[in-house]
């Protein structure tokens, strides 16, 4: 049997990062096939973690391009585990396996918690239902966290939602913000400065340091999207302030 | 273990002061940084003088003005750092005392920070310090209020319980080690300069070789105002991107030097976000980070690039040093006066302190 050529985003290269971590790199573009091959690498090396054959790796850190390693350079060295993971890397092969969960999220569009949902789709010639319906209608994958805690970047979205972000950051995105920029789609778990889109508000908290995984979701997850009128979204909201919203509640 | 009933009040923080460990491990995916102390070794130099296993949170407390006082029991301290320390008894009298030794403060005395000399903190241990683990750590990451007091920094009136303690002696370091203790806050270069090693890359390659030779050249960087535990920004004459400064989103790990489009490199420290879409020109190794995370505003510091490897066997050397220091332990020269004022309990066999050294 012929071998056929090997696609671009299966080469990888292996960059320095100091002497206690090493970056796995597949590329440098957000493509979910790429952000598949990196997190199927992130899960054959917890296998081979879970097995003690990774000593001194730390934990690892998935993102659309790569995958860091972090490691105790008391235990082992970059070289070492540079060595360990290319092994690994071939076996890492079959992206199509998902460990992730599946959520389904409420969101109430546009009004005081969307501002950018009638420019954005104005924009793409849509009336601001069909842009909701083209939100929902998806299922995205969370392809890394990072920028805060438990701020997932989710794609990819419908085409025609996709657009750069705001030239003008905002200072202050309300926490529970459902936002648009690029191919992804985000809810901002906390009030921060923000650059993306804002098309709604999601009543369920994405972080919680109380409950035992304090992000409601992890790399690898699938979401997707469902519209709810005010007074859901009221009720959702005020089930939250009296403690009794809680995240499995949204498995799908 | 059973609540000693004594506990350590918080009269004053200094210009801040939170709980600290090793760091929260393995959450960097969920974009939770480690926290953790910015002087790590320090840490387990000052649990190791109260006897605390080595997984203990120590007060780290930046600048003056960090006030404790023993409550409802007698508690056990060592504080470490180039600090300037006063001690105050029940009646309000005043006198001087060392870091780098515990002490047992008596219901009622207290100590304050005066000074924390050459460098922005210093710490605290308590013996016996009974605080909740969050998600794995006792640190306090306040940004999603993690760890330390109620998932916060300390403030006025807060009170660090303990439970029962051993009668341990009291112990200092050894004379000879104070140098050693302090060198591991510093980084050579000489002239009041801290030269930092550091492994280039990830994205050295967005950087002309002009620039790379510029970020690791004679002329030194300023430790800007804007620097705090997540980050150390610097000042000098930007650097300049060779295709912009933007890069799809890579994780950031302690020690990596972010420069953003303003060409100023931001060292990153502990409560860094996990990812950023910035070019790295470099990262910091382990064994110089502490130095410039110690390093107050207007200090000048230099970059020498290292291969990964160099980093290991410094790491690996630094770690016999600690060790070193940790075997040498011992009950503190008794200096007249001080002793008696303190009320030190100078009597009893040594504490093992390798027990407590880290594997």
């Amino acid at each position: 049997m012929v071998e056929p050529p090997a696609p671009e985003y299966l080469a990888v290269r292996v960059r320095a990062a100091g002497e206690a971590a090493i970056v796995i790199e597949y590329g440098d573009t957000i493509d979910p096939a790429r952000v598949a091959r990196v997190q199927a690498l992130d899960r054959a090396i917890e296998t081979a973690r879970l097995d003690g054959s990774l000593p001194g790796v730390i934990e690892t850190v998935p993102t659309f391009r790569s995958l860091a390693i972090l490691l105790d350079p008391l235990v082992t060295t970059p070289a070492e585990v540079t060595d360990m993971v290319l092994q690994l890397a071939p076996c890492a092969e079959d992206p199509v396996t998902r460990s992730g969960r599946e959520w389904c999220l409420p969101v109430h569009y546009g009004g005081g918690h969307g501002p950018d949902l009638a420019s954005l789709a104005s924009s793409a010639d849509l009336d601001e239902a069909e842009a909701i319906r083209r939100h929902c209608e998806g299922v995205v994958d969370v392809f890394m966290l990072g920028f805060l805690p438990g701020f997932a970047f989710m794609g990819t979205t419908d085409p025609l939602l996709q657009q750069p972000r705001r030239g003008e950051p905002r200072v202050r995105v309300p926490a529970g913000s459902v936002a648009l920029a690029m191919q992804l789609t985000a809810v901002y778990p906390w009030e921060s400065p923000g650059g993306w889109h804002l098309i709604g508000h999601c009543p369920v908290a994405l972080f919680d340091a109380s409950a035992p995984s304090p992000t409601l979701l992890a790399p690898g997850d699938r979401v997707r999207f469902r519209a709810i009128g005010v007074d859901e979204h009221a009720h959702l909201c005020a089930e939250r302030a009296a403690g009794r919203l809680h995240g499995e509640q949204f498995l799908w | 273990m059973v609540s000693s009933g004594a506990g350590l009040g918080i009269e004053a923080t200094g210009l801040s002061s939170a709980l600290q460990d090793r760091g929260r491990l393995g959450l960097r995916r969920l974009g939770i940084p480690w926290a953790g102390t910015l002087a790590e070794s320090w840490r387990h130099i000052a649990n190791a003088l109260v006897g605390n296993p080595i997984d203990a949170p120590v007060v780290e407390t930046f600048e003056a003005g960090l006030t404790v006082q023993a409550r409802d029991g007698a508690v056990r301290i060592a504080t470490v750092g180039d600090l300037t320390l006063e001690h105050g008894d029940a009646q309000g009298s005043s006198a001087p005392v060392l870091p780098w030794r515990s002490v047992t403060l008596q219901p009622g005395e207290r100590v304050r920070v005066v000074s924390t000399g050459r460098f922005r903190l210093g710490l605290l241990a308590l013996a016996g310090i009974d605080v909740p683990v969050h998600h794995g750590s006792r640190s306090s990451y306040a940004r999603a209020g993690l760890g330390g007091l109620d998932g916060r920094p300390l403030v006025a009136g807060d009170r660090l319980p303990t439970v029962a303690g051993t009668h341990d002696p009291d112990l200092g370091i050894a004379e000879d080690d104070l140098d050693h203790c302090l060198d591991l806050a510093r980084a050579g270069g000489g002239e009041g300069t801290l030269l930092l090693r550091a492994v280039p890359g990830p994205q050295d390659e967005a950087f002309d070789a002009d620039q790379l030779a510029r970020f690791f050249g004679e002329r030194p960087w300023t430790v800007s105002r804007e620097t705090d535990r997540m980050g150390c920004r610097l000042d000098g004459e930007p650097l300049v991107h060779r295709h912009g400064a933007d890069i799809v989103s890579d994780a950031i790990v302690p020690g990596s030097v972010q420069v953003p489009g303003t060409g100023r490199p931001i060292v990153l420290l502990n409560d860094a976000h996990t990812a950023g879409g910035y070019t790295k020109i470099a990262t910091v190794i382990g064994t110089d980070l502490m130095a410039l995370a110690l390093a107050r505003p207007g200090a000048k510091v230099r970059f020498a690039p290292v291969e990964a490897a160099e980093g290991v066997r410094l790491a690996r050397h630094r770690h016999t040093v600690l060790t070193g220091i940790l075997e040498r332990l011992t009950p503190p020269v008794r200096v007249p006066g001080t002793a008696e004022l303190l009320g030190a309990n100078l009597i009893g066999g040594v504490v093992n302190a390798l027990e407590d050294a880290p594997a």
